[in-house]
């Protein structure tokens, strides 16, 4: 089996591109692992990629949450509940 | 969500309004946050959540069980977003097809602050929205759900009609473009 940039120095550009492409997928992979080591041994590499997780929290938590009360004035949008009844006087 | 969802989902199949209202009441959350980090803006993410659960209740019958009921529902909302995109901001996105954009390989700032410390902090709610503005709804889209929801590369490309490498490249085209624009808030944090 051919390693993943067997034969070759790999570079921040390769990791970079490498993060970029697999973030997330294919952890236990040969190429994967090679990227694992640079990262250990390359601060700039390893800050970068940081950095993206820090991007990726950022527009996890930015959204709001949908509220009870947007819940069911969905449902009456969409004709799956009533509308509250209105009272008279 | 009470009994097993495939029977839910088969009574909705028959017009049984309680199980519809069991599969709004369980995924309208998941459907609005998409929805928000697509359009950024609450009005529009409760409109397209309403539209995205109009359709479900028109089409319902037309889910096959061949994917996640999750998979089918964020197909939806994901036509409904990239066609509201397009209608109210034609032409207006950076182009980051090309290699213009290369991965900047200078910003190499980070913070030590987590994401909810720093979304406390002066305009980083503005700037994480205008630079998701910038960018196309077909990165919009791609990076939203791979990154914010947690989807597999294989889900995204079933949902985005495109093939496995094209969503890894248009996904690393949106990370090092937002990357490249957030830098403000890593510098920030760097020089204190």
């Amino acid at each position: 089996m051919v390693r993943p940039f067997e034969g070759q120095d790999v570079s921040c550009k390769d990791v970079l591109d490498y993060i970029c492409e697999q973030f997330g997928d294919e952890e236990d992979s040969e190429r994967c692992q090679e990227v694992k080591r640079h990262l250990d041994k390359c601060s700039n590499c390893s800050t970068y990629c940081n950095s993206l997780e820090t991007m990726i929290g950022l527009y996890r938590v930015a959204a709001p949450d949908f509220s009870e009360d947007a819940k069911d004035f969905l449902l009456q949008s969409i004709g799956l509940k009533d509308p509250p009844k209105s009272e008279t006087t | 969500m009470s009994g097993s969802e495939e029977e839910i989902i088969q009574r909705a199949q028959s017009g049984d309004k309680d199980a519809l209202s069991k599969l709004v009441n369980e995924y309208s959350p998941m459907i609005y946050r998409f929805s928000y980090n697509v359009c950024r803006n609450d009005e529009r993410a409760q409109n397209t959540t309403q539209e995205t659960f109009l359709s479900m209740v028109k089409n319902i019958k037309q889910f096959n069980n061949k994917s996640k009921f999750s998979t089918w529902l964020y197909t939806i909302v994901s036509n409904h977003c990239f066609m509201l995109a397009r209608k109210n901001k034609p032409g207006r996105f950076v182009s980051i097809d090309d290699d213009e954009h290369p991965v900047a390989e200078n910003i190499y700032a980070e913070s030590d602050a987590t994401p909810d410390e720093l979304l406390e902090r002066t305009n980083v709610r503005e700037l994480l929205q205008e630079a998701m503005d910038k960018l196309a709804p077909e990165y919009r889209i791609i990076f939203t759900l791979r990154d914010v929801e947690g989807l597999s590369t294989a889900e995204v490309a079933q949902i985005t009609d495109l093939s496995v490498p094209a969503v890894k490249s248009r996904l690393h085209r949106a990370r090092a473009f937002l990357r490249e624009y957030l830098t403000p808030i890593f510098e920030e944090e760097t020089n204190g």
